[in-house]
Formats: C-alpha cells, structure tokens, sequence
C-alpha cells in the first residue's frame, strides 16, 4: 500500500488518509492528477516526511502527504 | 539556549508554563500568551477554533522557531502551542525567553510569535455559527514576518 495524508481543507474534502494498492509504485505527478485540486503551485508532497519533487516515484511502503497552504499558529 | 517546545492536544495553563520557566541568571524573562477569540475580527461569533497538524513534522517546525530565536542571545525559549478543537478563552500559544536584559527578552518573545503565525506548521478552521471557514495568514501576518529579515 502507498498511504496518502492529507491536512486542513484538503482532509475535509478527501479524508484524512487514503491507502493506495500500486504494486508497481507510482510517480508524485500522477498522484496529483488521481486527486482532485492538489496543484502542485499551492499544494506542497512531502514523501516519507521529505519535501519531494513531482518527478519523484513512490512505491508501496512510503507515505505521501499533501499539505495545502499553512495557516500559521 | 536552553530550547523547550511542545505541542499539546489538551488545554493547558500558561500561568503554569511561565512559573516553570525559571532561568538562573536571566536577568529578563518575557511572555506572551494568545487566547481564542470569542469572535472574528469582523465580529461574527466563533464557537471553536480547529487547528490541524501533521503528527510528526508540527512539533518540528516549533522546534525549529524556537531555535531560530538564537539570534537574539537569549538564554532560554519555551514554545507551547495547542492543536486540536479549542474553545473560545482557552490559550492557543504561550512564548516565554529568558535573557540577560529585558530588550532581548522583548524583541526574542515579539519575533517568535511573528515567525508561529506564518511559518508554524498548521491549518486553522474557524467555526462560525454560519459555518466553518478555513484561515490563511493575512497580508498583516506576512508583513509582521517581514519585520525581521535581514
């Protein structure tokens, strides 16, 4: 499974957390196109708790997070 | 610098954080302390404050403020931020520095809250009576921010 983490309003409208089964692994840029709203000029991937390029390929084991903009404290 | 920064899930007592937060030889210590508003700057009424986090990396970017604080030559930090669903009234954030004079003590407190408002690693939902509305930092926060570049 490949899990993707979403935040704020992005957790409101595609839950929390969403596990993924791609045994052959998937690239970051087609995960944003899988999900809605997740341009890549306002939504930041963390992979495996790393800031990550869209070119990046995740494989099953990893953990994706999409982070819309911060809100501060 | 002595670096404490927590984040915490239940409501806490900043009176508490500050009385622990003792430094021999400071000569100086600052505080602040953020409540939830009752109310929006607009004066539409909040029942409750949501602020999301990530499980690891919030408390790491706390982390990292309070360490940034170093530039002003203070000998303690302590950052406790909340997360989670809060009431309006209850401490959002508490900063406390301690140093050897007050000016420092001053300007170390003023810069970390402007550095948690913008860079600290959260989403904020205000929960109004007409519905929830989530927050961005405003043109005033990035501003405050822009105080202290070099």
């Amino acid at each position: 499974m490949i899990t993707i983490g979403f935040y704020g309003r992005l957790a409101e409208r595609l839950g929390r957390q969403v596990d993924l089964d791609l045994p052959d692994g998937v690239s970051l840029s087609e995960l944003r196109a899988y999900f809605d709203g997740l341009d890549a000029d306002k939504v930041r991937a963390l992979v495996n708790d790393e800031t990550a390029l869209d070119d990046i390929w995740v494989y099953p084991g990893d953990r994706v997070d999409f982070l819309p903009p911060l809100s501060g404290g | 610098m002595r670096i404490d920064a927590r984040l915490v899930h239940e409501p806490f007592r900043p009176e508490a954080e500050l009385a622990g937060f003792a430094d021999d030889g400071a000569g100086a210590i600052a505080s602040f302390t953020g409540l939830c508003r009752p109310a929006t700057k607009d004066g539409d009424a909040v029942t409750s404050l949501f602020l999301d986090h990530h499980p690891r990396l919030t408390e790491g970017s706390l982390h990292d403020i309070a360490a940034s604080a170093e530039r002003f030559g203070v000998n303690a930090v302590r950052i406790v931020h909340r997360c989670g669903a809060i009431a309006p009234g209850e401490a959002i954030v508490f900063v406390a520095a301690a140093a050897a004079h007050r000016r420092a003590a001053f300007d170390a407190v003023d810069f970390l809250m402007d550095r948690l408002k913008t860079d600290a690693l959260f989403w904020k939902r205000e929960d109004r009576l007409d519905g929830p509305r989530w927050i961005e930092p405003t043109e005033a926060d990035r501003a405050d921010r822009a105080r202290w570049n070099d």
